[in-house]
């Protein structure tokens, strides 16, 4: 499962737009491990890995979403189908822009980058509990968290422009 | 997606709520139909997605060393992930914390630095200059946000490409120049400016500012006290505060203290010097003198008037003097250098005698203490610059009136209570406010037959208490306590029979998912671990009620049933075992729908409805109908606590339900009926014979026998209406004592937020 290990964190973002929440996203990629561990054998060799295993996950998100039985906000199969297709379409750009990504981090200020660590690095911890470890109201967090995301959001479409242009 | 499309500022807003899991059934329908709609809806969320799945799943091993890096080359301004490594790591720090620092540090005891040492170093380092000069140089990148434009109004833009209209950001030395209309901004540090324009101003840091031109108004909360704005002229640091500030083409700087006081300081005189300290109500003003050219300062008291859309005019305390007054107790009005009233030992002063402000009985309801051990202390600055009586638990310190005929017999009250818990140390909570009744075993009053107690320590019986009267108890600029707030003011109105149902629901929950009564998710943070790790789905839904008060026919519970499976743990540690023991009475069900039915309304009768729901993120809906129709103003519940209030006036003979439907994450709410007694019983809270009543504050009596359950703080002022006030009164109330004691009101409660129980006659007071 060489190729597992390779291209987790991209199964880890598919499952997550779809999900959208991290704990959630770790335990179904576990359960899809495993699953794509069993059919293996049905993945031809010279095909896309990563679009077969997302096939795979989806068909474990849908099952764990429908399980979970949260029909009030679950979004529906048809926005969770184009939610998909559009993924896989654009696998490359988005992977091109987690490599931008990283340039991205590097001009983050201090503070900043501190707070991505807090909220991202640390597990699943939630906006309070970063709160609670820099002292600074919860509002304020998510609001510097957004700031943050925005922030990179441009970094990167700027990043990528200049990219394109040289 | 570009960000001028019209959908951005929306969508983004909507996403991060997603992405944050705290979404409002509203919020989520809009954004599934954008996303459903419109392509670049589906990119940008993408996008967005797989950027918080890229830093949640792949940065952190790719980038590890990066971080690494970071804290190890710039030692002085680096994150601190480790407080045992970092505070040893920035202790060099403190020595070269700006003055601003030194302000910060000045009401903190060693002891507390040292237990908080990481914490306040940290702060000490993003708000020197240090970072400032450091970060902002060195990164061309996309650092350095440190302030975003909330709100403006007329605004025209010197310069059209200042500022990042799109996301309102705003970076460090950004000049932001407007020739008209104002700007409000919102500093990472938690100040907030009110810029007038024409003005020019940059934002230095995330707690520092430069006004070059033009004029301002900054309010201060307390996380950012501190705060430093730079003119010209002048450096003012904020001492926990609101002002503002004029810059005039010539320079000519006028500052002006709303609130609270402020340090000025000369930058040109030497490094720092400090002119003046500025308290409220006082202005200063830096000119050059035309002989010398040297900066002259004038400092003066003004009248300080309503100006640049600043709240400051001052109710009077004649708004507090209704014909029902009947306790007014003020440490303020407490004379220091009267020996009948104050014991001064060294230089501390304790209270003999509180005197009675009311003059509304024949004989006031002087409060008094013989024995010098039980004295309390007098607090000057106690509260938002307010004395207080500082109470004693370990002293059993108390004030009595032992004849005093403090109600008139069968007489409900409005209470309102000014006070702060012991043990909250100013740096943490130091305006947090609360108001303590007595929690009796049958039902939760402040009085009981003959006593008015101030009861009730800590945070643990805060939870017990606020659910019947969802009463205000706020910090200001904090969110340590429950964000449930009446208008910034403490409010107690004796109960009303009250129809209380606490609906409780663990559906779909999974091991280790809090439950959160306030964003924070601090004070009612309860751990649900359920067998462990398990995370077999489970559903447990309860309701419960306090049957006493009420005739059980007039009302209906549904949802109810069995066990589904043991005792909830809630966690672990002594906080969790009031809840614990609420719970313990309740029935678990399956059920999707959990409500309380108040059958055979009167007609004619004010009904007041409360659900007070604490829940992570939930998708669930609240509940509320009177006779099958839905009131409009009892908006759906969004993901977090949220408090409801409605108030009908039964057109007829009917039912009101109340209560929570739908599936979704934990949830715990409790709604409450107050009503009239559905047949005419008279209200609870009468005190039967008021022929020897007597009033006490503090510990005294049967009080002695459990210490904890004793007042331990401080009380700046009590009053005590012997009759149930009018909202309006309540009201007025509540605004003399939210501008005397800096209560931050909480948007959007309005005018309805403060009621008394329905069913118990409100009179209109006036004054005499």
């Amino acid at each position: 499962m060489r190729l597992l290990a390779a291209y987790q964190g991209r199964i880890y973002g598919f499952v997550f737009t779809l999900v959208h929440n991290r704990s959630e996203t770790e335990e179904l990629l576990q359960q899809i491990s495993i699953v794509l561990w069993h059919k293996f054998d049905t993945f031809r060799p010279e095909g896309d890995f990563v679009r077969w295993a997302c096939g795979v996950a989806y068909f474990e998100i849908l099952h764990h979403l429908r399980s979970k039985n949260r029909e009030v906000r679950a979004i529906s199969e048809s926005l969770l189908q184009k939610l998909r297709d559009h993924r896989l379409e654009h696998g490359d750009l988005l992977e091109q822009r987690r490599d931008a990504l990283g340039f991205c981090l590097e001009r983050l200020g201090a503070q900043d980058r501190t707070l991505v660590e807090q909220y991202y690095f640390c597990g699943n911890v939630t906006a309070s509990d970063v709160s609670q470890k820099i002292g600074r109201s919860v509002e304020a967090i998510y609001k510097s968290l957004q700031r943050v995301r925005l922030a990179l959001h441009q970094c990167i479409e700027d990043r990528l422009a200049r990219e394109d242009q040289s | 997606v570009n960000a001028s499309h019209p959908f951005f500022l929306e969508l983004t807003t909507l996403i991060a709520s997603r992405l944050e899991g705290r979404e409002s059934p509203e919020s989520a329908a809009r954004l599934d139909e954008l996303l459903i709609e419109h392509h670049e809806a589906r990119e940008l969320y993408l996008e967005l997605a797989d950027l918080d799945a890229s830093l949640a799943w792949e940065v952190r091993p790719r980038y590890a060393d990066l971080f690494e890096l970071t804290q190890q080359t710039s030692t002085s301004a680096a994150p601190l992930v480790d407080p045992a490594i970092s505070s040893s790591l920035h202790v060099p720090v403190l020595s070269i914390a700006s003055r601003t620092m030194t302000v910060l540090f000045k009401p903190v005891t060693w002891s507390i630095l040292a237990v908080g040492l990481a914490f306040f170093i940290y702060i000490a380092v993003i708000s020197s200059g240090i970072r400032r000069d450091k970060f902002h140089n060195e990164s061309n990148g996309i650092d350095s946000f440190v302030a975003t434009i909330s709100n403006s109004t007329g605004v025209k833009w010197s310069d059209k490409t200042a500022v990042r209209i799109a996301n309102l950001s705003v970076k460090v030395g950004e000049p932001l120049k407007i020739d008209s209309g104002t700007i409000e901004l919102e500093l990472e540090g938690g100040a907030k400016l009110v810029v007038e324009g024409p003005a020019e101003c940059t934002i230095d840091a995330e707690n520092r500012a430069t006004l070059h031109s033009g004029k301002l108004v900054a309010k201060v909360p307390k996380q950012a006290v501190g705060f430093t704005l730079d003119t010209p002229m002048a450096t003012i640091v904020d001492l926990g505060t609101e002002f503002d500030v004029k810059v005039a083409a010539s320079q000519q700087t006028d500052v002006r203290v709303l609130k609270g006081r402020v340090d000025l300081l000369s930058p040109t005189a030497g490094k720092n010097q400090l002119l003046t300290t500025l308290e409220a109500g006082e202005t200063a003003r830096l000119a050059l003198s035309s002989d010398s050219g040297e900066p002259v300062l004038e400092k003066n008291r003004i009248a300080i008037n309503n100006n640049l859309n600043v709240k400051t005019e001052k109710p009077s305390d004649l708004t507090l003097r209704l014909n029902s007054l009947v306790l007014w107790l003020d440490a303020g009005s407490i004379d220091l250098d009267d020996p009948a009233q104050v014991r001064k030992s060294g230089n501390k002063a304790y209270v003999m005698e509180w005197r009675d402000r009311s003059q509304r009985l024949s004989k006031p309801l002087n409060l008094t203490q013989v024995s010098n051990d039980r004295q309390p202390l007098l607090v000057r600055r106690a509260i938002k610059g307010q004395s207080a009586v500082q109470f004693s638990r370990d002293r059993l310190t108390c004030l009595t009136c032992a004849d005093g005929t403090l109600m008139r017999a069968e007489s409900p009250r409005t209470v309102f209570v000014i006070g702060r818990a012991q043990g909250q140390p100013d740096t943490l909570i130091g305006g947090s406010l609360l108001a303590f009744q007595r929690v009796a075993s049958s039902d939760q009053r402040l009085f009981d037959a003959n006593h008015i107690s101030l009861f009730a320590n800590s945070d643990s019986s805060l939870k017990s208490m606020v659910h019947p009267f969802l009463g205000v108890f706020r910090a200001e600029g904090h969110d340590l306590l429950p964000q449930i707030q009446v208008n910034g003011s403490p409010w107690i109105a004796l109960d009303a029979p009250i129809l209380r149902a606490n609906i409780v629901s663990l559906v779909g929950g999974e091991a280790g998912e809090g439950y959160t009564s306030n964003p924070s998710g601090y004070e009612y943070a309860y751990r649900l671990s359920v067998n462990g790790r398990d995370t077999n789905p489970y559903t447990l839904q309860g309701v419960t009620f306090l049957p006493e008060t009420a005739n059980k026919d007039d009302f209906q519970l549904s949802g109810a049933g069995r066990f589904a499976f043991g005792q909830p743990n809630w966690g672990d540690g002594a906080a969790d075992a009031d809840l614990e023991s609420m719970l313990s009475s309740f029935a678990f069900v399956e059920s999707e729908k959990a409500t309380l039915t108040l059958k055979h309304l009167t007609a004619g009768v004010r009904y007041q409805v409360d659900l007070l729901i604490c829940s992570t993120p939930n998708y669930r809906t609240a509940v509320f109908t009177f006779n099958g129709l839905q009131p409009n103003s009892f908006t759906q519940l969004p993901g977090t606590a949220y408090c409801l209030r409605e108030i009908v006036t039964a057109s007829s003979s009917g039912e009101i339900v109340v209560g929570l439907s739908g599936k979704g994450n934990p949830v715990l709410a409790s709604a409450f009926v107050v009503s009239p007694a559905p047949k005419e019983v008279a209200p609870q809270a009468v005190v039967p014979d008021a022929r020897r009543a007597e009033t006490v504050v503090g510990a005294c009596g049967l009080d002695t026998v459990d210490r904890s359950q004793s007042w331990d703080g401080d009380i700046a002022e009590l009053l005590v209406y012997d009759e149930v006030l009018s909202s309006e009164a309540i009201q007025s109330i509540s605004n003399y004592l939210a501008h005397k004691y800096e209560l931050v009101a909480m948007p959007g409660t309005g005018s309805r937020g403060l009621t008394p129980p329905a069913g118990l006659k409100a009179k209109q007071n006036s004054d005499p």
